[in-house]
This record gives C-alpha cells, sequence and structure tokens, in this order.
C-alpha cells in the first residue's frame, strides 16, 4: 500500500489540530487587543536576586 | 518692556512644553507630573520613560485631570458589589482606566501590581481602555489601589456598558474564524493541486492521483460550505432583491466549480478546481475583513463619546447621611450633592444653593450660567462656585443626556450605508459575466458537448476574478488611513475618503472651531491708567472676563504687572451685572450699562454710544468707571483663527457650501459671517442660539438635500451629536475631550488646514481605487476572452488568479494619498494621539 494513503490524511489531521487551536484561540477572545501584549515585548524581565 | 524669552523645555514626565530657567533643566508642567515622577523612580519603573519614547508614535497629547481626593476615591468603593467573586473568594471586576496616552501607560500600570497589596492581577486592555482587576478584599479595596494609580494619572471609573460593542467583537471574530478556516482549507487544498499538476507532467498512477482528487474535493467543499457560505447567502438576498451585487458571481463560480468538480471526481474526469475556489474563497474573505474593519472604528465611537457623563455621585439619603453612589442607582427624588468643581450627575431642580455653571456641552460657550434655588438644572454641566443640593428629576435614558445619546444612535442607525464604488462597478461587472458565461455555455455545446462547454464556463467565471474588485477598495482605503495617520489625521470610518469626493455642504461650529474660543479684549476705549486700574480690580476675580481683561492689560500696558497689585482691597462681585470694588485707594467699577444704573454712577454720552455700537457689532461690552467717573469700554469678542479663514476660502474654491453652527447669539454669528465675507443675507446657513438637538436636527434636514456629502466640523461634546450625523464629522483641536478622540475623523492641535489635506487624499484615494479596477478589467477582459476561446489552460487558470490578486495589492499599496511632505513639526507634535482601535 502506498505511503500517500497514510501520509495524506495524517498531514491533514495534523493541520486540523493546528486550525482548531487556532479557532480556540479567537473564540476565547485572545485576538481582541493585540496591541498591549505587542508592547509587552518590550519589557525587560526584572533581574532575579542572587540568592 | 522686554522681557528674556524663557525657553521651553519638555515636560520631564509628560513631554508638554514647560518653562525652564534654562535648557538643561529638568522641570515639571505641574504637582501631579512631579509626583508621578517621583514615585515612578521610587518603585524602580523608570524603564516607563524609556517606553514612552519607543511608543510616542501611538500616544495622545493632553493630560486627563485625575480627582485625586479622599472622596473621589472612597467612592470607588461602592462599586465593590458588582464586582464577580472568584471561587477562591477574590473579587475580579473591570473597570474603565482614564489617562492612558500609549503602551507605556499600560506596561506602567500592570508593573504597578506587585507594589499594590492585595492584588493577584491587572490586565490593561488598551483597545477599550480598561482594566481588569483581582484582588483580595480582605486586604485592599478598589479606593486603595485606585490611590497610586491616580498619583500617576490614571483614574478609574466603571466600564460602560454597551451592547453595539460586543455584537461588533462577535462580528470581528466571525470574520477571523472564517479568514483562519477558509486559510487551512485553501493552502492545503493548493499543495494538493500542485501535486495533481505535477503528476500530469510527470506520471502518476491512476490511483494515486483519484485518491488526491477526492481529497482535494472534500476540501473544496468544505471550503464552500464553511467560509464560503456567506457569499451564497448574500448572493440569494442579493437575487430576492434584485440587486446586482459581486457576491452573485461569486458564489455561482463557487458552487458551479464545487458541483463540476466533485462530478469530475466520480466520472473520472481529469480538470478539477478545488484549489482555484478555496483560494478565492480566501482572497474574498480578506477583503470582505478589510471593509469592515475599516468601518469597525466607526462604531465603537458611539461608546467612547459618552464616557465623560459622571460616573457617581453624592446621594444625602433620608437620615440626612452622605453617601457615594454610582449615578446608575440614583432614582427620580433622590437629593444629591454637588460640590463646587464637579459635574452635575442628573438632571434635577435645584433644593439649596446658589451658584454658577458652565454649560460647555450644551451650548459650547464658556460664559457661565447663573442659577439659584428651584431653577431647573441639567446632567453633565459642571459646577463652578459653590456647592448644590439638588433633587433629582430624569434619570438615564429620560435625562437630557440620555435622549441626546439616543437620537443619536437612531440616527447613526438610518444611515444609509455608502453604496461603495467597488459594489456599483462590481454590479455592473456581474451582469456582464453573468451573460458571458451564458453565451459561453451555449455556444459551446452546439460547437461540442456540454462538458467541454462546463468546463470552459467554469473557468471562465473561475477567472473572471472579482478579486480585485472585492480587496482593491478596501484596501486602498486601509492604507490611506494608516498614511493618514503619520500625518496626524486619525480617520475612525473609512467611507468618509470616498465621500469626500464631491463637495456638498460643510457646516462649521462657531466657538473653539472657527475661533478661538476665549474672551479676550478686543479694543479698549479709555487711557492706560484706567486700564491698570481695572485690571487690579479684576485680578481678585476668577471670572474668565476678568482673566481676559488682566490678560490684556499685562500684555499691553507697560505699566501693569500682576504681581505689583498689593494694599488692602476689597471686591464685590454680582453675578450677570458686573463687578465693583476699592483698589488702592481708588473705587473702581466694572460692569454693563445697567450695573452703572444701579451703582448710580451716570454714563457720559460717547461712552454710552461705545456702548452700544459694540454690542451691535456682536461683541461684549464693559464700561469701566473709576471714582464714579466713566473712562472706557472694554469691547471682549472672541477672534477668527487666520486658518479658519483660508480653510473657508479653500472650501469655497472647491465648491462646498459653508454653514455655521452656534450655541451663541445669532448677532455674533452674522459677524463672523460678515468677517469671513460670506453672503449672510442667507438665512438658512448662519445660525445661533442653537442646542445640541437642534444642531442635529440642522444636520440631518441637510442630508436630505445632500446626501453623502454633509460635513460638520465642530470642537466641543455640544457638537457630539452632529458629528456622528453627518456624513464626515470632524472633530478638532481638543486634546481634552477624549471622546471627541473617538470622532468619525480626529484632527488634533490647531491644524484646520489638515481638512484640506484629507479632501486632496480623498480624490487621490477614489483615482487609486479607480487605477485598480481599470487594471483589473483589462486583465479580466483578456483573460475572459480567453477563456470563452477555450484557450484557457487549467494550470494557467489557476496560476493567474493569486497573480491578480498580487497586483491589486501593489498597485494599492503604491497609491499616492497622503504624500507625507517634509516631516512633522517635532516640536509641535510631541505626542500624536493614540492609535485606540486600530488592530488587524
Amino acid at each position: 500500500m502506498s505511503v500517500l494513503y497514510v501520509a495524506l490524511p495524517i498531514a491533514l489531521l495534523l493541520g486540523g489540530v493546528g486550525c482548531l487551536a487556532c479557532l480556540g484561540c479567537i473564540f476565547t477572545g485572545q485576538y481582541d487587543d493585540l496591541e498591549s501584549s505587542s508592547v509587552r515585548l518590550l519589557v525587560d524581565d526584572e533581574p532575579t536576586e542572587k540568592k | 518692556m522686554l522681557s528674556t524669552v524663557k525657553p521651553t523645555v519638555p515636560c520631564a514626565h509628560c513631554g508638554l512644553p514647560t518653562q525652564a530657567e534654562t535648557q538643561a533643566d529638568t522641570v515639571f508642567c505641574c504637582q501631579g507630573c512631579r509626583g508621578a515622577y517621583a514615585l515612578i523612580h521610587q518603585l524602580g519603573l523608570e524603564s516607563f520613560y524609556g517606553l514612552q519614547a519607543v511608543t510616542a508614535s501611538q500616544s495622545d497629547p493632553g493630560k486627563t485631570k485625575v480627582d485625586a481626593s479622599k472622596e473621589a476615591l472612597a467612592r470607588l468603593d461602592a462599586l465593590a458589589s458588582q464586582a464577580a467573586v472568584t471561587p477562591d473568594g477574590l473579587c475580579s471586576i473591570r473597570l474603565s482606566v482614564d489617562g492612558i496616552h500609549c503602551a507605556a501607560c499600560a506596561w506602567l500600570i500592570e508593573k504597578m501590581q506587585p507594589h499594590l497589596d492585595g492584588v493577584q492581577a491587572t490586565q490593561v486592555r488598551m483597545n477599550d481602555h480598561s482594566i481588569h482587576l483581582i484582588y483580595d478584599p480582605k486586604l485592599t479595596s478598589l479606593s486603595k489601589i485606585a490611590e497610586p494609580l491616580s498619583k500617576l494619572g490614571y483614574s478609574l471609573a466603571p466600564m460602560t456598558r454597551m451592547e453595539d460593542r460586543d455584537a461588533l467583537q462577535a462580528a470581528r471574530r466571525k470574520h477571523w474564524l472564517g479568514i483562519a478556516v477558509a486559510f487551512f482549507l485553501a493552502a492545503n487544498s493548493m499543495w494538493i493541486g500542485i501535486a495533481l499538476y505535477a503528476g500530469e507532467a510527470t506520471g502518476m498512477t491512476a490511483a494515486h492521483a483519484t485518491f488526491l482528487r477526492y481529497i482535494g474535493a472534500l476540501l473544496g467543499v468544505l471550503a464552500a460550505i464553511f467560509p464560503g457560505r456567506v457569499f451564497f447567502e448574500t448572493a440569494v438576498h442579493a437575487i430576492r432583491t434584485r440587486t446586482p451585487h459581486v457576491d452573485i458571481p461569486v458564489a455561482l463560480a463557487i458552487g458551479v466549480g464545487t458541483v463540476s468538480s466533485l462530478i469530475s471526481c466520480v466520472v473520472g474526469y481529469q480538470h478539477i478546481y478545488f484549489d482555484s475556489i478555496a483560494s478565492l474563497i480566501l482572497l474574498l474573505r480578506v477583503g470582505r475583513y478589510l471593509q469592515f474593519r475599516a468601518q469597525y472604528q466607526a462604531g465603537l465611537s458611539l461608546d467612547r463619546l459618552f464616557r465623560w457623563t459622571t460616573p457617581f455621585a453624592t446621594r444625602i439619603n433620608s437620615e440626612g447621611n452622605v453617601e457615594p453612589v454610582a449615578t446608575t442607582e440614583l432614582k427620580i427624588g433622590d437629593t444629591v450633592f454637588v460640590k463646587a468643581g464637579e459635574a452635575l450627575p442628573v438632571d434635577g431642580r435645584i433644593l439649596q444653593g446658589e451658584s454658577t455653571l458652565d454649560c460647555a456641552w450644551l451650548t459650547g460657550e464658556s460664559l457661565p450660567l447663573d442659577v439659584r434655588e428651584g431653577d431647573s438644572v441639567v446632567g453633565g454641566t459642571l459646577n463652578l462656585a459653590s456647592p448644590l443640593k439638588i433633587q433629582v428629576e430624569a434619570v438615564g435614558e429620560d435625562s437630557r443626556i440620555g435622549r441626546l445619546n439616543h437620537l443619536i444612535r437612531q440616527a447613526a442607525s438610518q444611515k444609509t450605508p455608502l453604496i461603495q464604488m467597488a459594489d456599483q462597478v462590481g454590479g455592473w461587472f456581474v451582469w456582464v459575466v453573468l451573460g458571458l458565461s451564458l453565451v459561453t455555455f451555449m455556444a459551446w455545446t452546439i460547437a461540442s458537448d456540454p462538458v467541454i462547454a462546463a468546463r470552459h464556463t467554469v473557468s471562465l467565471l473561475t477567472i473572471a476574478c472579482p478579486c480585485a474588485l472585492a480587496i482593491a477598495a478596501p484596501l486602498v482605503i486601509t492604507v490611506a488611513i494608516g498614511r493618514a495617520a503619520r500625518c496626524s489625521i486619525w480617520i475612525h470610518n473609512g467611507n468618509v475618503l470616498e465621500m469626500l469626493a464631491k463637495p456638498g455642504i460643510v457646516w462649521f461650529d462657531k466657538t473653539g472651531t472657527l475661533t478661538f474660543g476665549k474672551h479676550r479684549v478686543i479694543d479698549w476705549s479709555g487711557d492706560d491708567e484706567a486700564l491698570a486700574l481695572a485690571a487690579s480690580l479684576e485680578i481678585h476675580s476668577t471670572h474668565p472676563v476678568a482673566k481676559a481683561i488682566v490678560e490684556y492689560a499685562t500684555s499691553r500696558s507697560d505699566g501693569f504687572h500682576a504681581n505689583t497689585v498689593s494694599g488692602d482691597y476689597s471686591v464685590e462681585q454680582v453675578m450677570g451685572r458686573g463687578i465693583h470694588g476699592q483698589v488702592m485707594q481708588h473705587h473702581i467699577a466694572i460692569g454693563t450699562i445697567r450695573w452703572m444704573q444701579d451703582l448710580d454712577i451716570s454714563v457720559s454720552s460717547p461712552d454710552r454710544q461705545k456702548y452700544q455700537s459694540i454690542a451691535v457689532d456682536g461683541n461684549t461690552p464693559l464700561i469701566v468707571a473709576i471714582d464714579r467717573r466713566t473712562r472706557g469700554v472694554f469691547s471682549l469678542g472672541d477672534s477668527l483663527r487666520p486658518d479658519a479663514v483660508k480653510l473657508i476660502q479653500d472650501l469655497d474654491r472647491r465648491g462646498w457650501e459653508v454653514g455655521v453652527l452656534s450655541g451663541d447669539r445669532q448677532e455674533v454669528v452674522d459677524a463672523i459671517a460678515n468677517q469671513l465675507g460670506l453672503a449672510t443675507n442667507d438665512r438658512t446657513h448662519f445660525l445661533g442660539q442653537l442646542t445640541p438637538e437642534d444642531k442635529l436636527a440642522i444636520v440631518k434636514a441637510s442630508k436630505l438635500r445632500n446626501s453623502g456629502r454633509v460635513m460638520m466640523i465642530g470642537d466641543g461634546i455640544n457638537d457630539a451629536a452632529s458629528l456622528m450625523v453627518a456624513d464626515i464629522g470632524i472633530a478638532v483641536r481638543s486634546s481634552d475631550d477624549l471622546a471627541l478622540r473617538s470622532a468619525p475623523v480626529y484632527i488634533p492641535g490647531e491644524r484646520l488646514a489638515a481638512v484640506s489635506e484629507l479632501i486632496d487624499a480623498s480624490s487621490a484615494t477614489i483615482r487609486s481605487i479607480y487605477r485598480c479596477f481599470a487594471a483589473s478589467l483589462i486583465y479580466n477582459t483578456i483573460t475572459i476572452s480567453l477563456a470563452i476561446a477555450g484557450w484557457m489552460h487549467p494550470l494557467l487558470a489557476a496560476v493567474l488568479m493569486p497573480v491578480s490578486g498580487i497586483t491589486v495589492l501593489t498597485m494599492a499599496a503604491s497609491s499616492r494619498s497622503f504624500q507625507k511632505k517634509q516631516g512633522i513639526g517635532t516640536e509641535q507634535v510631541a505626542r500624536l494621539p493614540a492609535q485606540e482601535v486600530v488592530q488587524a
């Protein structure tokens, strides 16, 4: 049996999972505010205390 | 009188220009900024200033006044009842936060969280300026949380509810969902399609080819069913209402393509088009989303516009105790207490107290209104002088503000959606394509057989790409909006660019827009000594007229300085009449003629004549009497901005009708019309004594005469309603009114000339859209001819489809609207207004 019959559905499945994850993110409102997240990137973490 | 000019240096905290001794000083423009700077350094959050510099292109001019008094903060605790309780007993609440100018502010507020006891989380949402707080009610309270925030310049208030906002949010999410699914399906069907074409070229087993075709067809069908369903719905609706719509051939192409692909699959025929169909659907969904986005901002404006109403009130309950409540909880018959400096929370009647109110939001004028016991007052006005006890007469939807709000929503919903150019051209395009496809089908059926005819018809429908029409216009507009922002013109509703194409009628608000909005002394008919004495009396009053006189005296007189006035004085001020008192051994009286009569001072004849002539000119006269002898008359008025005159001349030249709407007296409006050189006998265009409701009605009425081309330019809250209702509403100048920053178009600073720039940009935008259409039509003509003739190879069709999309994208990006000139003056625009809601 050709690899294609297995590989193609699996590939689609993997892609589909990714797509569903994306849909989940959109649905729960993670994309509603894109400004603050883009700025949080600029913030450095506070230096951790040396113990 | 010479004085060394002090250099202006930006305030170390907020950046507004401040006078300093030398260029190198660290200065603060106010105590608030000084305090905030100190606190930020104390907490070790100096990175704030670095961030501020980085995000400078997205920040807000102006500062908001924060009421940090204990009572104001204590009121926030009244909101605690609205907080949700989490399973671990913490309170979770979303509040509106005022004073966020840029992303650095959001960072700062969030960074405060470790320094606030009992607060588990602070999350700022910039698109609606809200903050989500999770805190432990046992350890802290909202007022305690608000205190350090207010020191930094941010004030908390209850969140406004808005159903429209939620609906828009939901619509936006649906767009994204559609695009995400369409992208997944298009990408996958495309690589399957590539595999198939490669197989054709180099040889592939029939079994494999069939398998790939079936999977591909499945993806195509899914694309048609899920992201593609919108087009079918619109097409069916358009057919029912007999309007030509771009979606009709789209739906046809998708439908026929999908069905024939399925048939080919089953029959084993070679060429199927599921990849073209899936990508078509993707491109169209993106186009729709861009269109939605350009208009999305306009919808949110309505919410922000009315956030300025006071959220809190001080109620006096039956025992006579004072309690802070949210304004929404007040009922008719309640008694509220309004301090000096606060805005009235509701409409009502004064039970006790006498004061003056600033009715700027109603009339646009800054001269205060005197009120006393028994007078009816309107919510939203600012109490200036002394405390008042008011009995609530109307709340919520029934109050003046509520009804105005309702009128706006009504007018906004009746707005005829602009039949965008894209749809007009698209409609014509539709019929042509449909006709051609019918002809093609019949011709080829006769010439050979229906299968081949179907194939050619499908390739015609596929290649007759409405993509350009779907994407070009919204794309060009989106690009123009982005460019406009860089020129300091903030467009929240993309439609305005198309609407400015042809001249219509433009209504100007008078005070503050055409004029400077401040009372200034235009002329003084007496001598310098009398002027100096008059000013030395007016120094003791806080009335705007007094300030104007003092300013005039300081700038003009050679001997008058504010700090040379010393010694004992006595002052008496009677609202609406004048002021008199004893200063430096002289008795000075300033006021109206009536005031002079009251004081038994006879007015000399020349002064009396001067008084009348000033009034007739539309200005405000004030007589000055020193030691009971009249010495001269002040003429107070408001002067026209020079750039207003230029703008009006420019608009006139372009063919726009000009009108002026004002809350001020009719004579003043007529005087302005004269100064502008516009015909004053045209009664319909120059109107005074208008309430916000009147302005709204006039703008609405003019829309009937000039559909799609009514522009309104204003600067105050009292124009807000008409700004929203006009086809093109432009808010200018006011950096104090947060609300107006959400108007359809917002031009900060003193740049009326930007309106001309906007009109130029509008023509450039339309020309660009036409270019895209022209290119698209030429392209389509060629490819359609090829398809009809049967020369369109399916591979070619599949490739050419995205190519047309890319061509359009490139053309749109190269449109010439808002070409930046020599760069924005950096001194004037240290901060540009917030790019509040512009998100992908």
